[in-house]
């Protein structure tokens, strides 16, 4: 991990456009500032995960985190 | 007096199908006391004022029920309501509403299924069916075209749905009969039975079964001819034209695997409670999601009138200990997620096997769940003893033989088929310590802990705990969702924040319930990604009216404070606007770890919610607030 980064864990079938797995991104923005910046755009609205805690997007990333995201889909 | 072989035919059937709109005027009418018909023909206000589904439920029970009522005395009106749109040529259609008052809850029973029933009403020549009194010995309604017949189901009762279908349709001649129908567990008057339609839809939840059981009606067989009217073709194709373009993007995961692709990343997330809101971690949770368990038993996919999307499993499974039955459908989340990770219960067979047994005695798949997890808990907690039975957490088999139980109200049945907060109370504390409920129903699987405004939602409820009337947080905390895409129709910001209930949550559930009370009045599918602007489009369509978003609202708004003067009505106050001691229990790892409203948060913010609402601080309807929708307190 690069120092004074955080990581994004992608699964490629969640987004619109080709993504790799594993993406590095600077901390001290926010996780939705972040995902712009790269491009990222999900298929559908996404939940992050950081660091293993459910978080919100405006979330402002730390060095050292590890940022999931799972895709959120109506019960019934 | 014995009603068996009286008949009905209502008058100008064919001249109320005129084509040219897509409701037919007439109501029917069906006194099980005496077994008198006859239909209401309400005029174009009436149609407008509340749409249908869960808009006429509300007003036959305010304004021809007493308040106070048994709610399984034959004083209760029971309604089957499709909505103004259901029928109709628009995908997401198919769908229809059934309520009364809940037996479960005390308060309104609400609740809509999806499948073929409500299109088939209308086609008979019905916007509505609207049953009261009791009948003597068991009776079936057969409703053609126009024309009902009361008939005996004295052979049909203590029979499963997939058996009464099949028997029905042997004697009437036709395949083709929809059936709203109740199995075992409505005739033994399960708190929390369901009315099946097709076998496998449910109108589920509050015990809209047990109402129809203590009528003594089994079943309500339908058959029409006649197509549901439009009042302008075009207008309704560009709304048809945008969703068959759009639906495979928008719903792509409803047409991959349904709702049942969503228990992993619903577990991953913290949004399914597990063990009783014990846990924050479930072991062996993908083995009940659609990934894993699809190749091991499903067998199709099916869908309602209408939908392209075909988001239903149909599962079939055999081996030397289990079968299970296609014809009964398949899990869906909320059903997954109550039969498996709540009761810790990990193997898909057994989970599936529950299901089945669910629809085959027409039982709610989230209480049914909820009322055992309890069950496990108590037991484990040694609070339940001088019982031959009790189930286990993890325990697969014991699941399945609760609910053989529950339907025989056997030993520790008969107190499960009471719900959990019935049981609560008799077992007497802790036990209420450990109760996951809303106004006495059972939670759905979003978990409140997580999802805090839906948290607020389960309380304000006026049918109890529900998921689908109400703003699920994360579905509007991502900047382009379809319910983003509704709050700035009504200049609301978006994404909303996760965490919390702010002013401006409260503004957004206001609008996404006035929107889906229109839905469940309309009558449509939640799934669908409509707008308010394609609401207007479609109901414009249907009806040859003009209407705006605003109208849209209004109507939304009208019925969800009709509601809220049953409740009144009803004996509920503020202090019955809340949750239960799980909803506040803070998990110590997890997703969700250290998460929860408190008690004191909840109440604040249903207080604003209240003020918003322009209602007073018990949560009563102002006069001005009620004048305003043409409403009026009493």
């Amino acid at each position: 991990m690069e120092q004074g980064k955080a990581t994004f864990l992608l699964d490629p079938s969640h987004t619109v456009q080709k993504t790799p797995r594993e993406i590095s991104v600077a901390a001290g923005q926010t996780i939705m500032q972040a995902l712009n910046s790269h491009g990222i755009v999900f298929r559908q609205p996404v939940v992050a995960l950081v660091n293993g805690q459910t978080c919100d997007v405006s979330y402002c990333l730390q060095p050292g985190d590890v940022v999931r995201f799972f895709p959120q889909i109506a019960g019934g | 007096m014995d009603i068996i072989g009286k008949t009905f035919q209502t008058p100008n059937y064919q001249e109320m199908l005129d084509g040219k709109r897509a409701y037919t005027g007439k109501i029917l009418r069906v006194n099980l006391n005496d077994g008198r018909m006859w239909v209401d023909q309400p005029d174009e206000a009436f149609y407008r004022r509340l749409i249908g589904g869960r808009g006429f439920i509300l007003h036959y029970l305010l304004n021809e029920m007493p308040a106070g009522v048994d709610p399984l005395g034959p004083e209760n009106i029971l309604i089957f309501a499709p909505g103004v749109l259901s029928g109709t040529v628009l995908p997401g259609t198919g769908r229809h509403a059934v309520g009364a008052k809940s037996p479960l809850t005390g308060a309104l029973a609400s609740g809509e299924a999806g499948g073929w029933w409500g299109t088939e009403l209308k086609k008979a020549g019905y916007d509505a069916v609207v049953i009261q009194g009791r009948a003597e010995s068991p009776v079936y309604l057969w409703i053609k075209d126009g024309a009902v017949e009361i008939r005996s189901a004295a052979h049909l009762w203590g029979k499963t749905t997939g058996d009464t279908q099949e028997i029905i349709c042997q004697e009437l001649g036709d395949e083709k009969i929809r059936i709203a129908q109740i199995g075992p567990a409505g005739e033994a008057q399960v708190l929390f039975a369901a009315v099946m339609h097709d076998i496998n839809r449910a109108a589920g939840r509050s015990g809209l079964g047990a109402v129809m059981g203590s009528k003594n009606l089994k079943a309500i067989a339908v058959r029409g001819s006649a197509p549901v009217g439009l009042a302008d073709k075009e207008l309704m194709s560009l709304v048809q034209r945008w969703i068959n373009k759009n639906y495979k993007d928008l719903m792509g995961w409803a047409v991959e695997y349904g709702t049942a692709g969503s228990v992993t990343y619903n577990h991953d997330t913290g949004g399914t409670a597990i063990r009783n809101y014990l846990d924050g971690v479930f072991e062996g949770v993908s083995k009940l999601d659609a990934r894993e368990f699809f190749p091991i038993m499903l067998k199709d996919r099916d869908t309602c009138n209408r939908c392209p999307v075909r988001c239903k499993l149909v599962v079939e499974y055999n081996d030397q200990d289990v079968e299970i039955q296609s014809r009964y459908g398949g899990p869906e989340y909320e059903t997954l997620g109550a039969l498996g990770p709540l009761c810790a219960v990990n193997d898909p067979v057994a989970v599936a096997k529950a299901n089945e047994l669910c629809a085959a005695y027409g039982l709610d798949t989230i209480s049914t769940g909820g009322v055992i997890a309890f069950t496990m808990e108590c037991a484990e907690k040694g609070l339940l003893s001088g019982y031959d039975f009790l189930p286990r957490f993890g325990d697969g088999s014991s699941l399945i033989e609760s609910i053989h139980r529950i339907v025989r109200c056997e030993g520790i049945g008969a107190e499960m088929a009471l719900g959990s907060a019935r049981m609560a109370e008799k077992i007497g504390p802790p036990a209420d310590e450990m109760l996951a409920v809303a106004r006495k129903q059972e939670l759905p699987l979003h978990d409140p802990r997580f999802k805090q405004l839906c948290g607020m939602g389960y309380a304000l409820s006026p049918t109890g705990a529900d998921h689908q009337n109400n703003l699920i947080d994360n579905f509007a905390t991502f900047p382009g969702s379809e319910t983003c895409n509704r709050l700035e129709e009504f200049g609301l910001e978006t994404p909303l924040p996760l965490w919390g209930i702010s002013e401006l949550k409260i503004k957004a559930y206001i609008v996404e319930v006035a929107f889906k009370t229109f839905m469940d009045s309309a009558v449509i599918c939640h799934f669908y990604p409509y707008t308010f602007k394609h609401m207007v489009d479609a109901l414009s369509a249907a009806t040859g009216w003009q209407v705006s978003a605003a109208e849209i609202r209004e109507i939304g708004d009208r019925i969800v404070n009709m509601a809220r003067l049953f409740l009144i009505r009803e004996g509920f106050t503020a202090d019955d606007d809340t949750l239960s001691a799980r909803a506040f229990y803070r998990l110590e790892s997890g997703p969700i770890a250290g998460k929860a409203l408190t008690p004191e948060e909840l109440k604040l913010a249903i207080r604003d919610y209240y003020a918003r609402m322009g209602w007073d601080e018990q949560g009563v309807p102002s006069a001005q607030t009620l004048k305003q929708l043409g409403l009026t307190l009493g």
